[in-house]
């Protein structure tokens, strides 16, 4: 009970330490929000009171607590590219950064796995070399790059893959939106086209995403396993003349599941934030999108809100895999 | 063992020592100038005369990939010489300062460190203004948290040693401790570990030169020369994919080093 208290409270700082970063960010922003306001022929006393009226004249604190006040009741501010509230912004597109790290998530889980696995059992074998291949290439490849690279190969010369884009352009709206991610609302909707073109549109990009997951799934799982595998219990195990498949699954596999949902969890949020390149290349409309075009078009409150909430999910999902760990590994405890 | 971590040492040293090469030597024996519009001769394909073509400007895309090097070399320079000792001296006062102190800048690093970094660093960038050093300000600013959880780590073990007590009484101060005595004592951890870091440093710098926030064009960058090589990526593909190339053999090679290096003077951790 303490723990978690202090787990909680540990939290709540965190969350006031990243709005102190955004808060500090947007302060240094070169952009001045009045010229937006009375525009830059306004003569001294309106600059003034202009200033005065959006509190810019105030002490440093005041500020931070007047941002915190808005933040807090859901005022991120509007976007001067979309001329909306910045929180209706992030509403409608980050369904499909969720949907697109979810996917790569899934992918980096079903090939890592088992690749982690076979480097693990045959340790010091070639199953093992290709998993570090695939860690080495997951750390040196650009994200952006391997997009294009992949775009251009499967797109544009071989033909397999549809272009960049979340649906067929002829598919455009045909779905209703409910929960904002496009194959659940397909599927919600029977609209099986609809649900056909957004399961092509996502594989490109969910495994270029995807490749990075791989790579720390697998050394993850292949360096969690080496040490299980080393344990008595393993020899116990195999001294009762279990089958090999038995004592890798059951046992040993078993034996670190904590850490491996724990991983799998910081996994899905750091590609969350990893999303931000890959949407660009891929014209996907989530946050990684939105936030780029704010950036292109010098829209502070759209790149701060955007930050804020990858933040927010970040460090809950962070809090949450700790919390996790603990359920699942009571030496943790 | 020793024999496969000596493998990935060499490898790594012979692709950054190439890295090394075509930044300070390549800007010297192009034949080519970076900047040397040639209008007459755009996007053209790979040739004796220009080895990996020329872009929507004509421009020698091999000197502008060497000139680009040092632009990366620059800015992993910058960010290591910001971020690292940063984190030390944070870390190392944490370390040996005890109580309140400690409590106060290991809790700042903990948050530092929940915090997604590429996101911040973008929205720092975005915030600076493009420019390469307004980059690598915004990458270091979130890379130093991991330095100081690794100084604090080791000042607390060496807190107690004979060595210090003798310099306390001879009665060097506490910047003098951290500065004489307790940083040098960090140096080969903080070196492995940077070496782990430099290849994300690259990538990032790479991602936020593709965002249009690293060098300032003209000058040439990599994650820049992608994002202009975009628009021509369906027929003329050799603009882009170079520099993407650069991009993973220089990030190959700092993994590879790194890796190696870890091996190589921290037996006890095994290969992850």
């Amino acid at each position: 009970m303490r723990r978690a208290l202090g787990g909680l409270a540990g939290l709540i700082l965190t969350l006031f330490g990243l709005l102190l970063v955004t808060f500090l960010i947007g302060q240094a922003t070169p952009i001045d929000p009045t010229l937006t306001l009375v525009g830059d022929r306004a003569n001294a006393e309106t600059v003034q009171a202009a200033r005065r009226a959006l509190g810019l004249d105030d002490p440093l604190p005041l500020r931070f607590a007047t941002y915190l006040g808005r933040v807090l009741t859901g005022d991120l501010g509007t976007s001067t590219l979309t001329a909306r509230p910045v929180l209706s912004d992030l509403v409608r597109v980050f369904p499909a950064t969720v949907e697109l790290a979810t996917a790569a998530t899934l992918i980096g889980l079903a090939l890592g796995l088992p690749l982690g696995l076979a480097g693990a059992y045959w340790h010091g074998r070639w199953p093992d070399h290709l998993a570090r291949l695939v860690g080495v290439l997951g750390h040196s490849v650009p994200v952006f790059w391997l997009g294009l690279m992949a775009l251009l190969l499967f797109y544009a010369r071989l033909d397999w893959a549809p272009g960049p884009g979340r649906i067929a352009f002829a598919l455009e709206g045909t779905v209703p939106t409910i929960t904002g991610l496009l194959l659940v609302d397909a599927l919600l909707a029977g609209n099986g086209p609809a649900l056909q073109s957004a399961l092509a549109q996502l594989v490109l990009p969910a495994s270029v995403l995807g490749l990075f997951s791989v790579a720390q799934i697998a050394r993850l799982t292949r360096a969690y396993l080496i040490e299980a595998l080393g344990q008595d219990f393993v020899l116990a195990a195999r001294a009762r003349g279990l089958s090999e498949t038995r004592v890798l699954l059951f046992h040993a596999l078993a034996a670190v599941r904590g850490p491996l949902v724990v991983a799998l969890a910081l996994v899905w949020g750091g590609l969350l934030e990893g999303s931000v390149l890959t949407e660009t290349v891929f014209a996907w409309p989530g946050l990684g999108a939105y936030m780029t075009q704010a950036l292109m078009s010098a829209d502070p409150n759209a790149i701060l809100g955007g930050a804020l909430l990858v933040g927010l999910v970040f460090v809950l999902v962070n809090a949450g895999a700790d919390a996790l760990q603990r359920r699942l590994d009571p030496r943790t405890a | 063992m020793t024999r496969r971590a000596d493998v990935t040492l060499i490898l790594g040293l012979i692709l950054v020592g190439l890295f090394l090469a075509a930044a300070l030597l390549g800007p010297l024996l192009a034949a080519q100038a970076p900047l040397a519009a040639d209008l007459g001769n755009r996007l053209a394909p790979p040739s004796a005369d220009h080895w990996l073509g020329t872009d929507e400007l004509g421009r020698d895309i091999l000197a502008r990939l060497a000139h680009g090097a040092l632009t990366t070399l620059l800015m992993v320079v910058l960010v290591s010489a910001i971020a690292a000792p940063l984190g030390l001296v944070i870390g190392a006062t944490a370390g040996l300062g005890g109580g309140w102190l400690d409590a106060l800048l290991m809790r700042l690093t903990d948050i530092a460190l929940a915090l997604p970094r590429l996101v911040l660093a973008l929205a720092l960038a975005a915030a600076l203004g493009a420019g390469l050093m307004n980059a690598a300000l915004a990458l270091a600013l979130t890379a130093w948290p991991a330095y100081a959880r690794l100084a604090r780590a080791e000042t607390r073990a060496a807190a107690g040693a004979d060595f210090l007590a003798a310099a306390r009484l001879a009665g060097a101060g506490p910047v003098r401790l951290i500065f004489v005595h307790i940083l040098p004592l960090l140096l080969s951890t903080a070196l492995v570990r940077l070496s782990l870091d430099l290849a994300g440093i690259v990538l990032a710098a790479a991602g936020l030169g593709f965002l249009g926030l690293g060098a300032a064009p003209p000058a040439p960058e990599w994650g820049a020369m992608i994002a202009s090589g975009r628009k021509y990526l369906l027929d003329q593909w050799w603009v882009a994919t170079f520099p993407g190339l650069a991009i993973l053999l220089a990030g190959l090679g700092f993994t590879l080093l790194g890796d190696g290096l870890r091996d190589r003077l921290d037996p006890r951790t095994r290969r992850a």
